[in-house]
């Protein structure tokens, strides 16, 4: 079998290569990380991202987004509606780099799975023995070989691009510390119970309050891309498919008075018979 | 040799389709970061979390994309070839080597393609590999090259390219189908010594090839007769001596040389077509035949075939040039792999198989854009309609559930005429409508919807139960809306096969034998008959012979190549066209296939001519004395296997039986019965066939 990478130019150890890819964004991303200033915090997610691409776990990039989330949380959150509470320092460069590794990490680990594990997922149909021997299953993880350099580039010059859109975005999702909330919590501190719940619910409103134009542009954006799709593909249906379709329909609109014939006709096909 | 134009079928609404569980676990974390930056009102956590949720739907927005943008662009082509380079029919035995490409007629490149290539399930992989993957732009093909081996006569479908797309990190997947169809034809291979005719010599003078002695008055070398001399007769033919001692002129009559007509007729009915294909009786026929055929064209005579079933026959006029026999070849190999059909096989066996098959190869026909299964159907509309056959259990149930039902219909009516009545008795107006009539009118009205609304409640009830049944109903509805599209059946076709069984059941089986997909049939219906004896045939068949008779030359020989086991009741239209055959001077045999599997009939009745009368369980070589000798295997002395050996011996006493009465009854007229067992060299028959030939011409 010769496959498409044959006449291009490979690289036999995608899976090592992409091993150091992460390391090396892991590497960024630590220094990044001191750069902030979060002194011993920042090895807590290098560490945790840096095992599971040695074992090549799968379960790898959600775990450190997970560390990364917990330590930048914990380091750099305020909670608001608190008296004395400040929007906490941003450096817009600082973002950008950190968004741009974390995503090189997650899209090199990621791709790490699909040449060391599978990247097609596992078919959920039981099959009978006989297609499964036709060789019909196709071969679940990527060639190692098929990992070409072309890829890391096209990776790295996207990664700036992704973090500065989501750099420009950001400020629809992040308040100004003078704009007006939907409820000012005063009752976070109270001792009541009742009080403090009130409280945390008013600060949840006001988080999703603040993702309206959020939830708006991506969901709006999703329906518009998907009926736009599927009015293409109505566009281009094979013969197969259109017959398949029409007859799909007048079966629909007529199926009471259809099966009510041809139950008749049955019968009277069954009494022909004896 | 085939390129075909593939489109891709995406479903119209993209994400849940299209995102694997990977990619859904990503996106959920991705999220949660993005909502905790906000909550938290962390700039930095908002950031990060937004690039990762852009940078998803980016990918699916390309995935998608790619996608569509690609539809009609990928082309799949298939060659094959032997070691002389490439072929357009296979053959027997032989080994071929298959090249698959798929290309990309675009621009933009497919970051990851797998593609498998369907083996046709006719044929044997040898080696090579069958499964490929790689990037896939207008330069760089994605190529397989495999080897695989033919054994047995017929067609073989290479379906297409089963193809999954996938983008780097495994977050999107498409599955589908190529469907780039190439039938190809396996021909018998060509006999060599096996398949020549005996070369003994058997007369002083043989005749060229081609030409062969009649008993009739002719120009040929060979002396017929003497007789006297009559005015016209050439003077080379008077024979002076005779002549001289007779004292009156006599002339020598010589016999004919004529072209000698082989007229195959081949059986592939359905009770031919039981078994495995390749191994079951019509292959056993189609091998006989195909050796006949090449024997024949091999001396030069005429042979033509006339290929019988239930229905219609198809003829081919006998001709003795090699694209003749090609053409005999091609059409033998296009019967080769019929598969059995009866409208008696359960549907419901039949579903699963077809489904599963339709999903593999069909998967973009099974989309719910263009084949949709209401979710209410199979719960409020159970198929088929009329005519359902239910269980014991089930019978007493349905019983139990109106029984029920019946109660509070039964209070209602109560409430109804305590209501009439009190309504009656504290009217201030004059009744109009008499009580009992408005009570009657009322009960009857709320009978009927009560009714209705009940056996909805049955028929829900039923199916809460029977998820399995519920499956049946949607792959039925699927299914049934593909075969009636495929075989061009009227707009209410699709509603046909949902209430018609038996229809549904002959399409989906003609569904599954196109694709060479076996199936599992019945062989008795509910009455215990055999379902494949095909008695049908014998009609066709007396009627093919009598217009081969009717269109015959001198000296053809007819060779019967069909099943008539136990149709003894069925022959007589047979039996009067075999004797017209004969009485108009050809010769007729009969080649009678045998059952794999069942031990052969005695041998002292194979070559007695005028079999004398006796049962097959009495006659020397029974089964007794075969299983003695070896030939089946001894009876198993387990309690449950006890019932085996006596159904066996039972079977094959019944099949000696049958083969003993079908030999007696052709013998009376002098036609031979040959057994075409499993394990018979051709060549025997072969042989056989001259020598009946020889004996034919001594007549």
């Amino acid at each position: 079998m010769s496959t498409a990478a044959e006449s291009a130019p490979r690289s036999d150890n995608g899976v090592g290569n992409y091993q150091l890819f992460c390391f090396c964004a892991l590497f960024a991303l630590g220094l990044i990380l001191l750069q902030r200033g979060l002194g011993r915090w920042f090895l807590f997610p290098i560490t945790v991202g840096l095992v599971p691409v040695f074992f090549r776990w799968r379960i790898g990039p959600l775990l450190f987004l997970g560390a990364l989330a917990t330590t930048l949380f914990a380091t750099g959150s305020r909670v608001p509606g608190i008296p004395g509470w400040r929007p906490p320092p941003t450096a817009p460069l600082n973002d950008l780099l950190l968004s741009a590794t974390v995503l090189a990490y997650v899209a090199g680990h990621y791709r790490l799975q699909g040449l060391a594990h599978f990247i097609f997922p596992r078919d959920p149909r039981r099959l009978p023995a006989a297609p499964a021997k036709r060789g019909l299953t196709v071969p679940p993880q990527r060639s190692p070989g098929l990992a070409t350099p072309t890829e890391w580039v096209l990776l790295l010059l996207s990664l700036p691009v992704w973090a500065g859109l989501a750099l420009f975005g950001s400020p629809w999702l992040i308040p100004a510390p003078d704009e007006q909330r939907l409820f000012e919590v005063e009752t976070l501190r109270s001792s009541e119970l009742m009080e403090q719940v009130v409280g945390l619910t008013q600060l949840f409103l006001n988080g999703v309050w603040r993702c309206r134009l959020l939830v708006w542009f991506l969901g709006a954006g999703l329906l518009l891309v998907s009926g736009l799709l599927g009015y293409l593909a109505w566009g281009r249906l094979s013969a197969a498919e259109a017959i398949l379709y029409l007859q799909d329909t007048t079966w629909a609109e007529s199926r009471r008075e259809q099966r009510l014939l041809q139950s008749w006709l049955v019968r009277a096909r069954r009494r022909r018979e004896g | 040799m085939k390129q075909d134009r593939f489109i891709l079928h995406p479903s119209s609404f993209i994400l849940p389709k299209m995102v694997t569980t990977r990619g859904w676990w990503f996106l959920a974390i991705s999220t949660l970061v993005l909502l905790l930056g906000v909550l938290s009102i962390n700039a930095t956590l908002a950031v990060v979390g937004l690039t990762l949720v852009l940078w998803f739907l980016g990918q699916a927005l390309l995935f998608a994309f790619r996608i569509r943008l690609l539809r009609g662009h990928l082309l799949v082509e298939r060659e094959l070839h032997d070691e002389r380079g490439r072929v357009d029919n296979l053959w027997a035995g032989r080994t071929f080597e298959v090249h698959v490409t798929v290309r990309l007629d675009s621009i933009l490149t497919l970051p990851h393609v797998a593609i498998a290539d369907w083996v046709p399930l006719g044929v044997e992989h040898v080696d090579g590999e069958r499964r490929g993957d790689g990037f896939l732009n207008a330069e760089t093909p994605l190529h397989l090259a495999y080897r695989i081996r033919c054994p047995a006569v017929g067609r073989v479908r290479f379906e297409g390219v089963r193809i999954h797309l996938a983008d780097l990190q495994g977050f999107f997947f498409h599955g589908t189908f190529l469907p780039a169809l190439v039938s190809l034809r396996v021909l018998p291979v060509l006999t060599d010594a096996e398949g020549q005719a005996a070369t003994s010599k058997r007369h002083n003078l043989l005749p060229p090839p081609g030409v062969h002695r009649l008993r009739r008055p002719g120009s040929g070398s060979e002396l017929l007769d003497l007789r006297d001399y009559l005015p016209g007769d050439p003077p080379k033919t008077i024979a002076w001596k005779v002549s001289a001692r007779r004292d009156r002129l006599i002339t020598r009559v010589y016999e004919s040389e004529v072209p000698l007509r082989c007229t195959l007729f081949v059986d592939t009915s359905s009770s031919v077509r039981l078994g495995p294909a390749g191994s079951n009786a019509l292959a056993r026929l189609i091998g006989i035949a195909t050796a006949a055929a090449q024997a024949n064209t091999a001396g030069r005579d005429l042979t033509g075939l006339c290929l019988v079933d239930e229905q219609c026959a198809s003829v081919i006029r006998p001709a003795r040039t090699p694209r003749h026999l090609v053409q005999l070849l091609q059409k033998l190999a296009d019967v080769a792999n019929l598969a059995p059909t009866t409208g008696k096989a359960p549907v419901n066996t039949l579903l699963p198989l077809a489904h599963a098959f339709a999903e593999e190869i069909y998967p973009y026909l099974l989309r719910p854009e263009v084949n949709r299964v209401p979710f209410w159907l199979p719960w409020l509309w159970p198929f088929p309609a009329a005519g359902q056959r239910t269980s014991p259990a089930g019978f007493v149930g349905q019983r139990l559930f109106w029984l029920l039902a019946f109660l509070p219909f039964a209070g209602l009516v109560l409430l109804t005429a305590y209501g009439i009545d009190l309504a009656y008795r504290s009217s201030p107006w004059p009744v109009l409508v008499p009580g009992l009539l408005l009570f009657l009118a009322q009960v009857v009205g709320m009978g009927l919807l009560y009714w209705w609304l009940m056996r909805g409640v049955r028929s829900a009830l039923s199916m809460l139960f029977a998820p399995g049944t519920r499956r049946l109903a949607r792959w039925r509805k699927q299914l049934a809306a593909i075969v009636s599209a495929r075989y061009g059946l009227a707009p209410g076709g699709l509603a046909a096969l949902l209430e018609d069984d038996e229809r549904c059941s002959l399409l989906l089986q003609r569904f599954l034998a196109e694709h060479d997909v076996p199936y599992p049939l019945p062989f008795y219906d509910e009455q215990g008959r055999y379902l494949f004896s095909s008695p049908g045939k014998v009609e066709v068949l007396a009627n093919a012979l009598s217009a081969a008779v009717g269109k015959g030359h001198d000296n053809e020989l007819f060779v019967l190549l069909v099943d008539l086991l136990e149709l003894d009741e069925h022959l007589g239209p047979l039996l009067r066209s075999v004797q017209v055959a004969l009485a108009r001077h050809h010769q007729v045999m009969f080649v009678c296939p045998w059952p794999p599997g069942v031990p052969l009939p005695p041998r002292s009745f194979e070559l007695l001519p005028h079999p004398k009368t006796g049962t097959a369980g009495t006659s020397p070589g029974a089964p007794q004395e075969q299983r003695a000798a070896g030939l089946i295997p001894a009876v198993r002395t387990t309690p449950r296997a006890a019932l085996l050996p006596a159904l066996e011996e039972a079977a094959t006493n019944r099949f000696h039986a049958a083969f003993h009465r079908l030999r007696q009854l052709f013998a009376r007229m002098g036609v031979p019965v040959v057994c075409a067992a499993e394990g018979e060299a051709v060549r025997l028959i072969l042989d056989r066939l001259e020598r009946m030939r020889m004996l034919g011409r001594r007549r």
